[in-house]
């Protein structure tokens, strides 16, 4: 019977003196600290707001245990009890909430994946635990799933990593009940999912249309660059070079014929040197050759010091055998840079 | 009375001493609560006093710490006091000491007879002296002829566009004479700059100002103005951003210069390593004032810090757009897009801002830089020619125009334009490095030691293949150490 009375004394005994209040205050702390651990993809933003309340109250709750300790017998004391274990329960359910998180996440199976999404806003938290709680939430909206916003809780370094309106790529995993939570080192700005959403925005700025066009050639996906390309030209009909790039990614991608179809109307209108040595260089790997030596030619005479067009004729008369013209051509190329002093010795 | 241990447990082992002293304690309740008391109050005021003593630079301990009253007047508010208590304690130090620039020490005395007189004799030397003119303009200033003042700070500012003396000294003029100019556009340029009151008299005419203003009646204190003092005062006091922030909240409540207050918001949560307040910050700024460049580029910055160019190009473009002819502006859009090697945007951008400023040198030289990438050699030199008829207005812009004299040859005058560089401003590596390199090729080659030397004085040399061509030319002569102490490292840190 005595063990048994000392159990029954017990826990009144630890609420009474504060021990339980304290351990209340060290486990809502690891359990705010298991968001950032295993922070979920939560439809709510507020977590951050409970996690203060609840630990604001475990301290109230604390304070005002020690308090009845130093002046025990009031009749406040009274009064407040059946509040005191309120307080005590809405503390028990948020670590209940915090062991759920956990084992969500160390139950984890499935192999994690990766996403794209857009940051719409990010919030500082109003009182911040230090390290163990988040430093502030992203409202953010997947790529690839339902459009309605979710909200991020992370730690400081996660938090200044990334600006409001960037797209980012995140790792997700599939939790252990059935919560997916992100692992939050792996929260980076992603350039691909940023450029999509300014685009999505309807943000029309011929410079970053050109970005995404070189992105395309840069991933040899020519149809697809050639397209936006013919809407950039209707805004920007002289940009010579991006039109040399597309006109050598379509000899690339075996369409020699348009590659020279882009580049002829430039080369009538622009006395370019670097347009003219693409133009050459691109008529004689079509076949063009003599054509081909023309337009090279004339590269060299609109700039004599410049050492790409003798460069390229060089190689040109070595390969149809004029073998005096290629000569010429690189005994000036060395002259202009003697780096190239090789070619004379072939 | 309280047992010695908790919840009443008996302790393991009584030391009689230990239950002696407790018991003593527990005795005197009063004595120990009140001793408690002031053993907190104590270390929270020596927490503030060490903080407080990280916080500030080591000027406001005046010379050799000398100057502690005057470090007590500003930490009560007195800041117009402070000031005139550094002034004499500076002056009265400069004076026993060697090497100390003459007009500083007449400046500080407010000797007016005598700083005209040192200002004139040096512009019969330098007829463009910017030292002699901001020292007329301080003369001028502190005897209240704004105009006059003015006049002379726009001679220094037409000679070099972004002297950050000049601008403060322009804003404190236009602070008390609106008519000679807009002081938040003056304290913008100046502040952006990152070495606004980096000497001591403007670190002290801007707490003379900031204590003139702060004793203002509240209904007419000038809190945008104020803001931006603040921010200055920042630079020597990182506890002055609690005060920025709150002139600011006060200018954006009374609806003074609100995006500046919301600017200068943004600055400093972005040095509390608060973003997302500050970006925040920014974009209330923007709304305030669409046409703000600076909060464009403020929120370009952070960005980029965060690897996106593609937001970070957005808020460079609408930086440039609020500002077309802003150099800063222009030339940080210009060096994002030629990281790109996106030369045909640039040049569409510089003719965007020559429509504007047809005079801008800046804009010529990256528009003809731009053309030479292009393949449009002969547009470029056409840019080149024209660009040396114009006027140059800073020690970088002398520097591009020797650029294009090189170009086309004229070795002449780009030694002419890199000396005048170098008069402008004598603290800059780039200059004395062109003219190393220009004597080298000359075959001056005492010349071009010396110039390299002073290069390697003021650090301007990143790395070995810059200095080590340099190096060879002390045949018979003992190179300086950059040269063996180097050649050792490099030739340590090769296989």
């Amino acid at each position: 019977m005595k063990p048994l009375g000392l159990v029954r004394k017990l826990i009144p005994n630890l609420f009474r003196w504060g021990i339980i209040s304290r351990w209340l205050i060290a486990l809502c702390v690891w359990a705010s600290s298991i968001q950032l651990a295993h922070p979920v993809l939560s439809p709510w933003a507020f977590t951050g707001t409970v996690t203060t309340v609840v630990v604001a109250l475990c301290l109230l709750v604390l304070a005002v245990r020690i308090a009845e300790r130093f002046s025990p017998n009031r009749q406040i004391w009274m009064i407040v009890r059946p509040f005191l274990h309120v307080g005590d329960f809405i503390a028990l359910a948020y670590i209940v909430f915090g062991v759920g998180l956990y084992l969500n996440g160390i139950l984890t199976t499935s192999p994690p994946q990766k996403h794209f999404a857009e940051v719409l806003t990010a919030t500082e938290e109003p009182v911040q635990l230090g390290l163990w709680g988040p430093a502030g939430h992203f409202q953010i909206v997947m790529q690839d799933t339902d459009a309605s916003p979710q909200f991020l809780f992370v730690d400081a370094k996660a938090f200044q990593r990334v600006l409001s309106g960037q797209g980012i790529s995140i790792v997700i995993y599939e939790g252990g009940l059935g919560v997916r939570w992100v692992d939050q080192n792996t929260i980076l700005p992603d350039y691909k999912k940023t450029m999509a959403t300014l685009m999505a925005q309807g943000i029309n700025d011929p410079i970053l249309i050109k970005r995404t066009i070189t992105d395309d050639l840069t991933e040899h996906n020519f149809q697809k660059a050639y397209r936006k390309a013919q809407q950039y030209f209707k805004v920007e009909p002289e940009d010579i070079s991006l039109a040399s790039s597309l006109a050598a990614a379509a000899f690339h991608a075996g369409q020699p014929a348009l590659g020279v179809q882009i580049l002829e109307p430039l080369v009538s209108t622009h006395s370019n040197y670097k347009l003219y040595c693409s133009f050459g260089a691109l008529l004689r790997d079509s076949g063009d050759i003599q054509k081909g030596i023309d337009y090279l030619k004339a590269a060299t005479r609109i700039d004599p010091d410049a050492a790409e067009a003798y460069y390229l004729l060089g190689h040109t008369y070595k390969n149809v055998g004029q073998k005096d013209e290629s000569r010429a051509a690189f005994t000036r190329l060395v002259e202009l840079e003697p780096r190239y002093g090789y070619l004379l010795q072939q | 009375m309280i047992s010695p241990l908790p919840y009443g447990i008996p302790p393991p082992i009584t030391l009689p001493f230990v239950e002696k002293i407790v018991s003593t304690l527990l005795r005197h309740k009063r004595g120990l609560m009140l001793s408690l008391c002031i053993l907190i109050a104590c270390s929270m005021a020596g927490y503030y006093a060490l903080q407080r003593v990280a916080q500030l630079d080591q000027v406001f301990y005046g010379p050799e710490m000398n100057s502690l009253k005057a470090l007590a007047l500003y930490e009560i508010g007195a800041y117009s006091k402070a000031a005139n208590h550094y002034r004499k304690d500076y002056a009265d130090y400069l004076q026993a000491q060697q090497d100390v620039p003459p007009y500083l020490l007449t400046l500080l005395r407010r000797d007016s007879e005598g700083t005209t007189q040192w200002a004139e004799r040096e512009l019969t030397r330098d007829p463009n002296s910017v030292e002699a003119f901001l020292a007329m303009a301080h003369v001028a200033y502190d005897s209240r002829e704004y105009s006059k003042a003015a006049d002379y700070t726009r001679r220094v500012l037409a000679l070099y566009w972004d002297h950050t003396d000049a601008l403060l000294l322009a804003a404190l003029i236009a602070t008390w004479d609106p008519s000679q100019g807009d002081a938040f556009h003056y304290l913008d340029m100046a502040l952006r700059t990152g070495t606004a009151a980096r000497n001591l008299l403007s670190f002290i005419s801007v707490l003379e100002i900031t204590g003139q203003l702060q004793s203002q009646p509240r209904s007419e204190r000038p809190y945008g103005l104020l803001t931006l003092y603040y921010r200055i005062l920042t630079i020597y006091d990182t506890g002055m951003a609690n005060r920025v922030m709150y002139m600011a909240r006060r200018a954006i409540g009374n609806g003074d210069h609100q995006a500046e207050a919301f600017y200068s918001m943004g600055v400093i949560f972005e040095k509390m390593g608060r973003p997302h307040k500050a970006l925040d910050a920014y974009q209330e700024a923007i709304r305030a004032n669409p046409k703000h460049a600076s909060t464009h580029y403020a929120a370009a910055r952070m960005y980029k810090e965060r690897h996106d160019d593609l937001h970070q190009y957005l808020f460079l473009k609408e930086a440039v757009k609020a500002s077309p002819a802003d150099r800063f502006h222009f030339s940080a859009l210009y060096h994002h897009l030629s990281r790109r090697l996106d030369w045909y945007a640039i040049t569409r951008l510089m003719q965007k801002v020559l429509e504007t400023d047809p005079g801008n040198v800046t804009a010529h030289v990256h528009l003809a830089w731009a053309l030479e990438n292009l393949g449009e050699g002969n547009r470029s030199k056409q840019v080149i020619q024209h660009m040396m008829t114009l006027e140059a207005r800073s020690p970088e812009e002398l520097e591009s125009k020797s650029w294009a004299a090189r170009r086309v040859k004229d070795d002449g005058q780009e030694e002419a334009l890199l000396r005048r560089s170098i008069l402008l401003d004598r603290g800059r590596p780039n200059p004395h490095r062109e003219l190393a390199r220009l004597y080298k090729g000359q075959g001056r080659i005492a010349e071009a030691r010396g110039e390299f030397e002073i290069v390697v004085q003021m650090g301007g040399y990143d790395n070995p293949n810059e200095w080590l061509e340099y190096c060879a030319l002390y045949d018979k002569v003992t190179p300086p150490p950059i040269c063996t102490q180097r050649n050792v490292e490099v030739s340590r840190a090769s296989p």
